[in-house]
Parts: structure tokens; C-alpha cells; sequence
């Protein structure tokens, strides 16, 4: 994994404190620049989570997709079945594999975009041996004032489209990730399927090894042995085509999913900071008729009061404002960067899934012909 | 209406054969079959030059059940008791296909009209494919008969050939069956009874060994190759679903349209010969497999048989030893020892005949399967690589 500045490559394996035992990840970044220097920290996936939650804390706000964590488990995907006599060792390992690579794809993609590679926080996750610790307050003071103000406005959440481009945009986006969720329920089928189709190949090898040894002619006694070794040497190349199914194809295809689902929090995320300018600028049209009334009532003090309140209204509707419209540019580029990356990644796994598949193909071939000349002896 | 790939399909269906034994006497083949309903009507063309037959060339229409018939003239007929009886075609059943397709025409609000479009025609030729298998495996009974020197001049193989008129064989009735099955059942106590027999020919109790050693084994291998040839077949579907999800990519994100068609184009290739390896795989390897559980059966009927001939005439050495005590009756039980002599060397022989040939039969045939599944297997893991490296080629500027 590579980005201008640092690589990371994350290793597996136990842990334990004596209460639980639980997986941890030895995270490797080496700098790119600076005399490639090295640096392991070890993580568990909470910490990743925390590292998730800051970041999202920091940059949804300002307009920015933040790249996705793995999901907590893999439900919903768990067809893989591999049936060997060893299920639940096999699963786990399954599931460690999977994760692993997941994190690592994720780190690839903080260390990809443009603002979040240079975060101070993503730094520390790298490179300080203790990882990141979520903020004691549920989101901090700027947070809790949004808060309120969400609160309060929360009733208009339809914004009056100068640019017809962001209510296209997220249309697009919303059909996208339908179109991706079908191919992954249809990725998943095939690699299930795949699995599948190796345990029976597994299954008849078993049985025409038998088969072969009950045979009463000795080229055919040979030749059927033959047979079964070659089913059990297909079963190993759909067990690889079966990774490079759920490797290469379906965990692109998921985490475009989840990116997805970023960019839809980036979209409410400005839909939520529209509702705050609204609601700031209502606050403001309250406070000047309270001013009115107050100063027809003639009551001076009340007026000062108002005109304090007013003047920090002004200024927080300006700054809701400004928000709104770095926000919006923000987006913007966003969904630039994203759709360039999307295209790129997306040609990129069909490619590799291609060759891939060639390899695997060309294996096949191979032992067919290896057998072939067994079949012609047969007399 | 025959398309290419129709006619590559008849091809491999008709190439599951035996290996053709016949003099040119007597040719007999399928032309043509059609299905109506709960039968298929198979079309039979003979050719001969047997003097028995009244005509040099003729055709004939016949139902399953008509081979049915043929099998059980040809199994009951004390002559042919020394032979291996051809075992009789398997009974043709649509009943999985046709649930499928049901069950997908009723579905058809749930899917794309594409989709839905593509599963019927898989469907539809998953259909063709076991039509042309039944058709095949009549086939092979019939040819298995006419390469037999004896059995091709039984008579009532002569009437299933010949005769023009429908033989009026109905099915076999519940009382039928049922006696069927009693039958079946006395024959596996006899059987039981019999293996502790002593045998004193060498060649027969390894054979009988043999045989049963291998039935057993054969029966478990087809049920494995039929589970393979299964799951070979789901992952054609599975490609095809993948086409389905490219090219609807193509037809709404226009940044990918032109790459994801070529990968949509791509996949649905890969289904094409995906499907084509699974039915090549389940004509030369199950049913190679299903034919030689069969045939195994049927040379183990034989030996039954010369069993039985074997009990016989030892209940008849022990009745001419009482009648020598008793003085009486002692030509009867002379003749009736004769009798059973001459039949228990007569099917003994001709059961070492047929037991040899059929080993010959099997290697052959093993042989030829193996071969040509290798060579199709091949065949179509290159085309996969080229139409793969084709489109990594125009990909690479789409």
C-alpha cells in the first residue's frame, strides 16, 4: 500500500490479556520520502474505529467523503462455506483474512486523499505507540451548538437549488450504489457457488480414488487414479479463482458500497448546514421584531439586550454562510475526486479479476494436458 | 430451429456412445424425437441386410414404454439367459426442468425484461440438453442390441423395428409392479442365499467378486460425479447474473459505459463456456459413470442366473442320489441331472464370452470418454483464455 509519503502493510495474529482474546494488528508504515523509515504499531480494530469516529468528527463537517472502516462483522456475506472437515477454524481464518485485507485497503485510502493524508491524528494512528482516544465529549463545543440549532430548524430540509448539479449528483450516486448492491449479492452467489463447486470436486476425487482401486485392468486402474488426482488439482485452482472472486471483484465492489454511504452523510451533512443557516437566519428575524416590540413598548434595557443579541446573530448567520458554501464547494470536489477514483479503481479490479482468471484458466489447461496422455493409454 | 450451438450439442449427445461393434448388418439410429406432453415419441430408422427382416429399410415411431417391453422380452427369455442383458434406457424426466421453467415464468414480474429474457433461454436449453440425452441413451440400447450376433436376430427385436402399427404395450399396472417387486425381492434372498455357494470354477468366483466390489463402488462415484456436474453448472447462471449487473452499470454511469459493456460481453462469454464445460462434463463423465452402474447390475443379473442354474443342478444330483436308494424313479432324475447340466455349461459359457467382452466394452468405452472429455475440457478452458485476453486488449482503451 502506497500513497506519496508512507506505505503500510498490517500482519495478523492473537492477542490477549488474560480476560478475552481478541486479534491484533501490526501496522507497518515506512516513509516514502525522508530514508524509508520504518515504523510497527499494534492496533485492535476498536482503535481503528476510534481513529474512524475522529476523523469523521474533523472532516464531514467541512464536505469531505471520509473512507469507511470495515464493518464490525461480516453478516449478510457469510456464505462463504468452505465444508472441509475443519468449518470453524476454516471460518475464522476466512475472517481474519478478510478483515485484514479490508484494513488495509482502508488505510490506502486515508493515505490517498489529499486533505485526510496529511491529518495529525492519522499520523499518531501510524506512527506513536498509542493509537488515538476518542474525544470525552460526545462531539465538542462546536458540536453541541450545531446541535441546538439543528434542532430548532430542523423542519426545512429541502434547499433551493441554484445548482441543479448536487440534486442530480445525488441521484446518481443513490443509483449507483443500487446497481452495486445487486452485482455484490451476485458476486456473493458466485463465490459461494465456487466453494461449493470445490468440495464436490473434492468429494468425487475421494470416491473415484476408490473407484480406481477396484478396478480389474491396470492401465484403467491408473488411469482413473489419475483422474482423481486431477480433480483434487482443479479443486485447488476453484479454491484460488474463488478468492480472487471475493478478493479481487467483491470487496472492490463493497467498498464502494460503504463509500457510498459516506458520500450520502457528506450530502445530509450539507443539507444539515443549510438547516443551520436557516435556522440562524430565522433566529435573527426574531430577535429584530423582539427589538421592535420592544422598542414600541419603550422598554431601554430590554432594546440594549436586543441589539447585543442581534449583532451576534448577524454574525452567526455570516458564518453560517460561509459554511454553507465551503460545504457546498467541498462536496463538489469531493464528488470530482471520488467519481476520477471510482472509474479508475473500478476499471483496475475488472482488469485484475481478468487476469487473474487467465492464470487460473491456464492452470486448468495444464493439468487437463497432464492428464490426457494417461486417458489415450488405456488398453 | 437448430442454432450452432444446437447443433454442437446433437453432435456431443450423439457421440456418448458404445463403440461400434456392428458388421454393417443392421444399422439403427434416432432421427428424430418429439416430445408431447407426458411422452416422447422417438423415430427409428433401420437399415439391414438380415434375411429375417422383411424389408431392407424402415422407420418406425416408439414411446419409452415400448423399450420397456423390448427389455423385458429380451430379460425373460430363458435363451438368453448366458447373456449380459442390455440394461434398458433410463425413463425421460423433464419434471425438474419443467418446475424450473414454471417457476421462472411465474416470477417474471420480479426481474428485468433482459433478465428475464436470458434465464428462460438457459432454461430453455438446459431443456434441449436433457432431450437430447434421453434421445441418446435410447439410442445406445438399441445400438447395444444390434451389435450383439444373438441378440439382433430376436424376434420381438425384430417387431420393435419393424412392426408399423404401435405395440400396444401399456404401462405395467399396480399388480405388475407389485409382482415385479416381489420378484425382486425373492432374487435378492436368493442372491443372499447363493453367495454361499460353492463355486468350482476359479474365473466365476473372482468374477462375482469383482463385480460386486465394483458395483458398490461405481454407484458412489456417480452420485459424486452427478453432485460435480451440478455445481459445475450453477457457476454458468451465476456468470450470467454478473453480465446482467455490467451491463446495467454500462446503461448508468456513462463514465464506464464502454468498459463495463465489453466486460458485460465478457461474462456473458464465460457463461456460454461454462455451461458447455458442465455439459460435456455430465455426457462424458456421469454419464459414463450412470451407464457402467448399469451395465455392472446387469452383468451381476447374469451371474445370478448362472447361480441359479448352479442350485438347480445340485438339487438335482441330490435327487438322483434318493431315487438310486430308493430304486425308483431313476431315469427321470438321470435326465432331469442331464438337463440341468447341459443348461448350467451352456449359460456358464456363454457368461465367459460375454464377461470378457464386457471388459473389453468398458475399456474401451472408459477410454474413449476420458479422451474426449480431456480434449473438449481443453478446448474450452483456451477458448475462456482467449476471449479473455481479447478483451483485456480492448479494454485497455475503453
Amino acid at each position: 500500500a502506497r500513497s506519496k509519503e508512507q506505505s503500510s502493510g498490517i500482519n495478523a495474529e492473537y492477542g490477549g490479556d488474560g480476560y478475552s482474546s481478541y486479534i491484533v494488528y501490526t501496522v507497518q508504515t515506512t516513509e516514502v520520502k525522508g530514508g524509508g523509515r520504518e515504523t510497527y504499531v499494534q492496533r485492535r480494530f476498536s482503535d481503528f474505529v476510534v481513529l474512524h469516529q475522529l476523523l469523521v468528527e474533523n472532516y464531514l463537517p467541512r464536505g469531505v467523503i471520509v473512507p469507511p472502516t470495515p464493518e464490525k462483522n461480516f453478516i449478510g456475506t457469510a456464505k462463504v462455506r468452505f465444508g472441509g472437515n475443519n468449518q470453524a477454524a476454516e471460518d475464522q481464518s476466512q475472517f481474519i483474512r478478510r478483515r485484514k485485507a479490508a484494513l488495509e485497503r482502508y488505510l490506502v485510502r486515508l493515505m490517498g486523499h489529499h486533505l485526510i493524508c496529511k491529518d495529525e491524528t492519522l499520523r499518531r494512528f501510524l506512527q506513536e505507540e498509542e493509537p488515538p482516544r476518542p474525544n470525552p465529549n460526545a462531539s465538542g463545543i462546536k458540536g453541541f451548538m450545531k446541535n441546538v440549532e439543528t434542532m430548532v430548524s430542523k423542519a426545512t430540509a429541502k434547499i433551493n437549488e441554484v445548482d441543479e448539479w448536487y440534486e442530480d449528483k445525488q441521484l446518481h450516486i443513490l443509483e449507483l450504489e443500487e446497481t452495486l448492491k445487486k452485482l455484490l449479492v451476485v458476486v456473493d452467489n458466485l463465490v459461494a457457488n465456487r466453494r461449493d463447486l470445490a468440495a464436490k470436486s473434492n468429494a468425487f476425487a475421494a470416491s473415484s480414488l476408490i473407484l480406481g482401486e477396484g478396478e480389474d485392468n491396470i492401465s484403467l486402474r491408473r488411469a482413473i487414479t489419475k483422474l482423481s488426482e486431477l480433480e483434487n488439482k482443479l479443486e485447488e485452482v476453484q479454491l484460488e479463482q474463488a478468492d480472487t472472486d471475493m478478493y479481487t471483484f467483491g470487496e472492490t465492489v463493497k467498498d464502494y458500497i460503504a463509500l457510498i454511504q459516506s458520500a450520502k452523510a457528506a450530502f445530509d451533512e450539507r443539507v444539515k448546514t443549510f438547516s443551520t443557516w436557516e435556522g440562524a437566519q430565522s433566529t435573527l428575524a426574531k430577535k429584530r421584531e423582539a427589538k421592535n416590540k420592544a422598542t414600541a413598548q419603550g422598554k431601554a434595557d430590554r432594546v440594549a439586550q436586543c441589539e447585543e443579541d442581534i449583532k451576534f446573530w448577524e454574525t452567526r448567520v455570516e458564518r453560517c454562510q460561509e459554511d454553507f458554501e465551503m460545504i457546498s464547494k467541498n462536496l463538489k470536489d469531493e464528488i470530482r475526486i471520488f467519481e476520477e477514483v471510482w472509474v479508475k479503481e473500478i476499471k483496475q479490479c475488472i482488469t485484475e479479476y481478468f487476469t487473474k482468471t487467465i492464470e487460473n484458466q491456464k492452470l486448468i489447461v495444464g493439468h487437463w494436458k497432464e492428464f490426457l496422455p494417461e486417458a489415450k493409454i488405456i488398453n | 430451429m437448430m442454432t450452432a450451438e444446437d447443433e454442437a450439442l446433437r453432435e456431443h449427445a450423439s457421440t456418448v456412445s458404445l463403440t461400434d461393434e456392428n458388421d454393417g448388418r443392421l444399422t439403427v439410429n434416432i432421427s428424430d424425437a418429439v416430445s408431447e406432453l407426458e411422452t416422447v415419441k422417438f423415430t427409428i430408422q433401420t437399415k439391414t441386410a438380415l434375411m429375417s427382416f422383411s424389408q431392407r429399410q424402415m422407420s418406425v415411431i416408439r414411446c419409452h414404454e415400448e423399450f420397456i417391453w423390448l427389455h423385458d422380452m429380451l430379460s425373460e427369455n430363458p435363451e438368453y439367459a448366458g447373456y449380459i442383458i442390455p440394461p434398458a434406457p433410463p425413463k425421460p424426466d423433464f419434471e425438474i426442468a419443467r418446475d424450473k421453467l414454471t417457476r421462472v415464468t411465474a416470477a417474471e414480474n420480479t426481474m428485468t425484461e433482459e433478465e428475464y429474457k436470458k434465464l428462460r433461454k438457459e432454461l430453455e436449453s438446459d431443456y434441449l440438453a436433457l432431450f437430447k440425452k434421453t434421445v441418446a441413451m435410447h439410442e445406445i440400447y438399441l445400438l447395444r442390441i444390434a451389435a450383439h450376433t444373438k441378440l439382433r436376430e430376436d424376434s420381438n427385436f425384430r417387431v420393435f423395428l419393424e412392426y408399423s402399427k404401435d405395440l400396444k404395450v401399456r404401462s405395467k399396472n399396480k399388480k405388475e409392479l407389485i409382482g415385479g417387486f416381489f420378484k425382486s425381492m425373492t432374487k435378492n434372498v436368493d442372491e443372499a442365499l447363493l453367495s454361499g455357494q460353492k463355486d468350482k470354477d476359479e474365473f466365476f468366483i473372482e468374477k462375482k467378486q469383482f463385480l460386486e466390489d465394483y458395483h458398490s463402488r461405481i454407484v458412489q462415484t456417480t452420485k459424486k460425479s452427478e453432485a460435480l456436474s451440478a455445481a459445475t453448472n450453477s457457476l454458468s447462471v451465476d456468470y450470467m447474473q454478473v453480465a446482467g449487473c455490467l451491463a446495467l452499470l454500462s446503461t448508468r454511469d456513462p463514465s464506464v459505459q464502454r468498459f463495463m459493456a465489453q466486460g458485460a460481453i465478457s461474462f456473458e462469454t464465460f457463461q456460454k463456456l461454462q455451461k458447455r464445460i458442465s455439459t460435456d462434463e455430465d455426457l462424458k463423465l456421469t454419464d459414463l459413470f450412470r451407464y457402467y452402474q448399469r451395465e455392472t447390475q446387469a452383468a451381476k443379473a447374469l451371474l445370478y442366473r448362472r447361480g441359479r442354474t448352479l442350485a438347480d443342478k445340485e438339487i438335482a444330483e441330490g435327487k438322483l442320489e434318493q431315487a438310486q436308494k430308493k430304486f425308483k424313479d431313476i431315469p427321470t432324475a438321470e435326465a432331469y441331472l442331464e438337463d440341468c447340466k447341459i443348461r448350467f455349461e451352456s449359460i456358464s459359457e456363454m457368461a465367459k464370452t460375454e464377461l470378457e467382452t464386457f471388459k473389453q466394452r468398458r475399456i474401451e468405452t472408459y477410454r474413449k470418454h476420458l479422451v474426449d472429455m480431456s480434449e473438449l475440457q481443453i478446448r474450452h478452458s483456451q477458448s475462456i483464455i482467449t476471449e479473455l485476453e481479447k478483451s483485456l486488449e480492448l479494454l485497455k482503451d475503453l
